[in-house]
Formats: C-alpha cells, structure tokens, sequence
C-alpha cells in the first residue's frame, strides 16, 4: 500500500517536472499572450513595363509617399515591412524565378510573409493651372486578395515643383481614414476569423482521385473535404472556388485569430494539421498525405 | 364640448413639451495629423453650460458617429451601445466629469450665447487632438490598438 502511494507521488512528481521543462524557461511568460498583429507591408504601383525592383530606386516621389504612408502606421504605434528591405533580401536570396513582373510582385509579397500589403500609386499631373500630385491607396488581404481600404488623394494643384511637398500633402489627406477603414476590417477578422486558402491536390502518381469513395461510408472525398471544412472552418465560414477530380480549392476558409480551446494564437500550420489528421484518420484513410504552408496558403497533395 | 377637450388637450400638451435640439458638429480644417478643428453648437437651460454641451456634442460625434465626407469619416469607438455598456466608467469621466478637456488645444468660445425658446445657444471653434483621444482610448482598452491587438 505504501509503495503504491510513493509510486503514485513519484508519478505525480514527474509529470509536474515534464510540463515545467516542457517550455523553455528563457522564453516563458507565465501564460501571458500577445496576440499576433498582421505583417503589412507598403509596395509602390508598377505600370505596365515598370519594374518593381527598380522603380524606387528612379523615383524620389514615390519614396516619399511610401515614407510617408509607413509614417502613418507608426504613428498608431505599428510597424509595418520594409518593401525595399526585403527586395533586396530576395535580391540576395535569388528568389525571383521569372521576369514577369506580377510574378515579381506576388514572389515578394510571398516571401516578406505580409498578411496584408498596401499599393501606392503616385501620379503626377502638370498643368497650366498648376502641378497637383494624385494618391491611390489600396490595401489587399494578401492570401485572398479581398480589399480592406481604398482611398484617393490629392494634394490639390499648386504652381510649384515640389513635388515631394505636394506628395506628403496628398498621403496626409487620406491616410487617416485609410487606417481607420482598415481597423474596421481588422475588427471583423478578429470577430469572425481571417481568411486562409486550401489548396487540395492530388499527386499524379496516387492512386486515388477526389471522387474516390472513401471511409466507413463510401462518400466521395471532396465530400468529406467539404462535410469537414463545414465542421472545421470557424463560424461554419467557407468558400470553396472549384473541384476537379485532381484539384480541391477552399479560395476563402475562416480560421480564428486565437485557439478557441487554449487561448493561445491560432496559426494556418495549426489548421493544415487538422486537415492532414482528418485525412490520416479512419474516417478517410489515406496513408501518405503531403502538406505545405506558404503564408496563408495551405498546400494539401494526396499521395 | 367633449370633442373641443380631446383637440385641445393634445395641442396644449405638445406646445408645453421640451423643445427638440440638435447640435449640428462640422469640420473645419486639419491642423496638422491628429490635430483637428470642429465648430459645435450646444445647448442648455443655463447659459453657462451651452458652451460645454457645444464641446461634448464635438466629442460625442468624433467618438460615436464621425464625420461623413471628411477623414474622420469613421467614429473612434465602432460601437457606441457596446462601449457604453462596457466602459461606463471610462465614459462617465470623459463626459460627465470633464476628462475631454484634456484632449482641447485651443477653443474659440467668444460666439454670442443666444438665448432660445427652452434655453440658451451657443457655437464653439475646437482644436482637438485626436491622436492624443485615441491612445487614451487605446490605453483605456475602450477601443483595440491598430491591427488584431
């Protein structure tokens, strides 16, 4: 009997030393969590033929309204990217693969992580009544490319070439309600969950496609994807883009900012695990399953 | 005699009730960013508090509905019955207590106070720094700093 009480503390001891060592005392904050804030970052407007990893470089003006805009969202006390800074990070990384310049655009976005960018396009209209310097705002949730803000701006016309002045100028008229319009964006993802894309593949080697009938009830797979995305997807939030029988796209999936079980931050790599382990599980029974995450992207290939 | 009492009795009860006063809240210029200029009307039965009611209307309206047409378009605070409810206290000081006037830079109150039918009128001119209002209401927790926070 009393060996059994000391196994039975000796047991209790080791769990409590586990779940203390478990975490890293350097990094443990006694349970406090901050909430992860979007990356955002502000890119300039390339029209056709520009490039956007030297358009900054010619144009003075343009980096002042991107200054300026990044201003902006210093002055609510956030941070936003360095475009230039991480253009030559994948300058020095390699990471362009092609010329294109959308694909440019989208391999810089993709590669700085930014939940949300912010295009700037700066036009400069001179005229016998004077210069004025024209401001289009726009804000794109990167995974989805839905809108959160557009404004447009002008500095009015003045007789000058100061251009710079009349930037800073038109970036001041708008950028406050810019950011107020964006907050309230912000507002309904902290409510009803950010948007993350699955893409649902299947590898040309497999065996099996998107209408095999899988599981204890011989449903086809897309529909298990889909009855499991309508379970899984926070507030029941979902769209799904198209369905092949190679390819499975939720364009838009809703997943909370914050794990509604621990309180912790919720992650894409978190929701890309419970697909792989409802497709691993009995209710489906695939073997070999790939998964990949790229930002908001979840990349899910059956092997 | 009986019909006369039942057209009358209204007509009078109407002409004895509160006047309806609205403030009217406009845009003036934008100071610098985060400093603005409002011009606001208020009302009181006492001459001395139409000024006040003036300066609580603009702060009303820049918390609760914004300003369509200007870049304080969107009120601070998203929802004023949640706020309310939630952040009584924090509310009750800005308003009742005076705690606004910590957000005025400059006031123009040199309007005549016109004296109206229920009370008094009144115009002021406000300079009020709204990036100052805001990180109180950040701080405050009353509304979420920019981003997810």
């Amino acid at each position: 009997m009393m060996n059994t009480k000391v196994l039975f503390i000796g047991v209790l001891l080791f769990v409590g030393l586990h779940k203390v060592n478990a975490q890293v005392k350097a990094t443990d904050s006694g349970g406090d969590v901050q909430k992860v804030q979007p990356k955002i970052m502000v890119i300039p407007y390339v029209k056709e033929g520009e490039d956007l990893r030297t358009i900054l470089e010619a144009d003075v003006n343009k980096r002042i309204c991107i200054t300026k805009i990044k201003e902006s969202f210093d002055n609510r006390g956030f941070t936003t990217v360095d475009f230039v800074a991480k253009l030559k990070a994948a300058k020095d990384n390699n990471v362009f693969t092609s010329n294109n310049q959308t694909d440019i655009k989208s391999q810089i976005i993709q590669m700085s992580g930014a939940d949300v960018y912010v295009q700037a396009e700066v036009n400069v209209d001179k005229g016998q009544n004077g210069t004025e310097v024209r401001l289009i705002l726009t804000a794109y949730e990167s995974s989805t490319g839905n809108s959160l803000s557009n404004k447009v701006g002008n500095s009015g016309r003045w007789f000058s070439d100061d251009i710079a002045k009349m930037a800073t100028k038109a970036v001041d008229q708008i950028s406050e309600d810019f950011l107020n319009v964006m907050q309230t964006k912000f507002t309904d993802i902290v409510n009803n969950g950010k948007s993350i894309i699955i893409d649902v593949s299947i590898d040309p080697s497999s065996s099996y496609n998107l209408s095999s009938e899988m599981g204890p009830d011989g449903l086809p797979l897309s529909d298990l994807l889909e009855i499991w995305m309508e379970e899984s997807s926070y507030k029941n939030n979902y769209h799904i883009q198209g369905t092949t029988d190679l390819k499975m796209i939720f364009d838009d999936v809703k997943i909370p900012l914050i794990d509604q079980s621990t309180g912790k931050n919720y992650q894409p790599n978190r929701f890309a695990l419970e697909i792989w382990k409802f497709l691993k599980s009995p209710k489906v029974g695939l073997t070999n399953v790939g998964k990949e995450i790229k930002g908001n992207t979840v990349y899910i290939t059956i092997k | 005699m009986k019909l006369v009492f039942l057209v009358v009795l209204p007509l009078f009860l109407f002409s004895c009730s509160p006047v309806q006063y609205s403030s009217i809240v406009k845009f003036e210029n934008k100071e610098s960013v985060g400093s603005y200029i409002l011009s606001a009307t208020g009302f009181s039965k006492k001459s001395t508090e139409a000024i006040i009611d003036a300066e609580k209307n603009a702060f009303k309206v820049l918390l609760f509905k914004g300003l369509p047409g200007t870049d304080l378009s969107v009120p601070l605070i998203e929802s004023q019955s949640t706020a309310e409810a939630e952040h009584k206290n924090y509310l009750d000081r800005l308003f009742n207590e005076g705690g606004y006037a910590a957000f005025i830079m400059n006031r123009n109150t040199s309007f005549p106070i016109k004296k109206i039918k229920g009370g008094y009128e009144t115009s002021v001119i406000l300079k009020i720094n709204i990036q100052a209002l805001r990180k109180d209401l950040e701080q405050n927790k009353v509304i979420r700093k920019f981003g997810y926070k």
